[in-house]
């Protein structure tokens, strides 16, 4: 009789427990519902996506590396509109990325789309669809639109290696994920946002699903270039891709790429430099990958192809790129080649440099140290006359040629010229 | 009424069990419901990043233009000419008749510039060598720059039968202009 009480008291302490926590359960679910479905307090985060670069402090940047950050940016197209009828229709589109999440310098990467002609005439829509009930849509999310070209880009050296499914560059597809950094953090983008719409077929509402994909997010971006108020030029523009993308933050200790699946509403800007050209595309070098329809050498010719050893720049200098000086002992006015001049020339690598000297009145030779250390191919002297050259006014020039009118009568001081030269007579 | 007892005959041994799995299935969606009740709660709004850097000019304090994408085009309106024209920033308050300026083209100064008022225009030489100190072309480039209120126009032009070398040239080392200002 003793045994039948206990497990009676046992029993009704255990019910009563779980009756408790029943309640406490159903409380629980009603706040749920409270805070999801009837408060409307929201939080929205916001991912600006702007520079790729493998440096966190943008104010510690060298001058090559700022130039760098403007270069780096997630993303950067390119559009000749042919606008003046001289060339093609080219649009391009790159992004910037990095391989892991180290985010280090030696893992950029960049992947770009390339379309040849008016992309705005394509249809890139991919939709699947419920009806009456029954799910039917599917979509391969490996797809990649064969209406492009595909460019890899490493350390400078860009190829092509789109080959239907099993290509060797980078897939455009909805599977694709990119690694980038948002203030030195690693977080991983992928294009796989979907949308629903409903509509009515015979009584019935149906459902679609429209799937992001490159070729949309391709035309987006050329829209918001060509409908830009400025016109043509380089800008920034910041492109809101939250319909596209979604973004996934790399957790350090899980070494996973974590989902937002909390907040309300998360955007996604990115900045997108672009070059808005009034030009058609004439040469594969116009081209962000160097390459048009895979062709490093498109729009040269066999001609074209030239082969040099160096260049020169060549400057002809006469009598008003020069000053003058008036001498009392030798009588005369005597020219030389300003300082700041003579220093800007000297530093000049790959330089030819010709001096035509016209003997106007008064004026009678070269100063002292008129063009030392300049680069001097050549000094001609036109007249007739007195005409000297002091001493060290040619030295360390490495003059080859004077010529002078035969009228002239030029005096070469000791010590004026200390290389090898021929003098003509014109 | 006989129906109805016998309704009751077979339900009641379930009801208890069915009272207590009921039970279990509350308690595990009061727990998800926990869950998700911290998630909400713990949430704030975010930012990520920011668009500092990123700001656009619309005019220029001194002219700067720079690009390895140079190509010519033929020159419509003169047989054997070669153009390249590009709109591009204004430039506030060029003045070539009141201020003095430097040109300087690829690292080059061009002294022999001329600048007027609203313009400057130079022609170039440049000379290619062959690998025995030979020259194989000479090429002349010209450059205007016309500077209006509202924008600038740069006018690179040449009349050289074989651009080949120039483009080449452009292509290794870029296109590179700038006017500055002498104070």
């Amino acid at each position: 009789m003793a045994k039948k009480k206990k497990s009676s008291l046992g029993v009704r302490v255990l019910n009563f427990a779980l009756i408790a926590l029943v309640l406490l359960s159903l409380l629980i679910d009603a706040l749920y519902i409270y805070y999801k479905h009837i408060n409307k307090d929201i939080t929205i985060g916001v991912n600006y996506i702007t520079t790729q670069l493998a440096i966190k402090d943008a104010e510690s940047m060298s001058e090559e590396e700022r130039e760098q950050h403007e270069r780096r940016t997630l993303l950067i197209a390119n559009l000749y509109s042919n606008d003046k009828g001289n060339g093609i229709q080219l649009q391009e589109l790159k992004i910037n990325y990095f391989t892991d999440y180290t985010l280090d310098e030696t893992t950029y990467r960049s992947s770009g789309m390339q379309y040849v002609g008016d992309v705005s005439i394509e249809d890139f829509k991919l939709t699947g669809g419920h009806a009456f009930g029954i799910t039917t849509d599917f979509i391969d999310e490996n797809q990649v639109s064969s209406r492009f070209d595909y460019y890899d880009t490493t350390n400078g050296i860009a190829w092509s290696g789109f080959e239907g499914v099993r290509g060797v560059s980078t897939k455009f597809n909805r599977e694709e994920n990119f690694i980038i950094s948002i203030n030195g953090e690693a977080y991983s983008i992928q294009l796989n946002k979907t949308k629903e719409y409903d509509y009515t077929v015979l009584f019935e509402i149906s459902r679609y699903t429209d799937y992001a994909n490159w070729g949309e997010l391709f035309q987006f971006v050329m829209n918001a270039i060509k409908n830009n108020n400025q016109g043509y030029g380089d800008y920034y523009i910041t492109l809101d891709l939250s319909d596209f993308f979604t973004i996934r933050k790399f957790d350090k200790e899980t070494g996973k790429f974590v989902k937002d699946d909390v907040t309300d509403i998360i955007k996604n800007y990115a900045v997108l430099k672009f070059h808005y050209d009034e030009n058609g595309a004439v040469k594969a070098n116009q081209s962000l990958f160097g390459a048009i329809e895979c062709n490093n050498s498109y729009g040269y010719t066999a001609e074209d192809i030239s082969q040099y050893w160096q260049e020169r720049f060549v400057f002809d200098l006469t009598n008003e790129n020069l000053q003058s000086r008036y001498s009392e002992v030798h009588g005369g006015q005597l020219l030389s080649l300003k300082t700041v001049d003579k220093i800007k020339f000297s530093q000049m690598k790959r330089v030819k440099i010709y001096i035509t000297i016209s003997k106007e009145e008064g004026i009678i030779g070269l100063d002292y140290n008129a063009f030392q250390g300049v680069p001097i191919t050549e000094l001609v002297i036109i007249g007739d006359g007195y005409f000297v050259l002091l001493e060290n006014s040619l030295i360390d020039t490495n003059i080859k040629t004077i010529k002078y009118s035969s009228t002239i009568d030029l005096v070469i001081k000791d010590g004026a010229i200390n290389s090898d030269y021929e003098e003509v007579v014109v | 009424m006989n129906k109805l007892k016998l309704i009751a005959k077979v339900i009641k041994p379930l009801l208890k069990p069915l009272l207590y799995a009921l039970a279990v299935i509350i308690i595990i969606t009061g727990l998800f419901s926990a869950i998700g009740i911290y998630k909400e709660i713990t949430s704030k709004s975010y930012i990520n990043g920011d668009l500092l850097g990123f700001e656009n000019a619309f005019k220029q304090e001194n002219f700067s233009f720079k690009t390895n994408s140079l190509s010519f085009y033929t020159d419509p309106v003169e047989e054997n000419s070669f153009i390249y024209e590009i709109t591009l920033l204004p430039v506030e308050e060029f003045d070539g008749l009141n201020k003095k300026y430097e040109v300087i083209f690829n690292d080059y100064e061009i002294i022999n510039a001329s600048i007027n008022a609203g313009m400057v225009e130079f022609n170039q030489i440049i000379e290619f060598l062959n690998v025995d100190n030979s020259t194989i072309n000479s090429t002349t480039i010209n450059i205007s720059l016309e500077f209006y209120a509202d924008k600038t126009n740069l006018k690179v032009g040449t009349r050289t039968e074989n651009i080949a070398y120039l483009e080449q040239y452009l292509n290794l080392n870029s296109f590179s202009l700038r006017v500055n200002e002498i104070k």
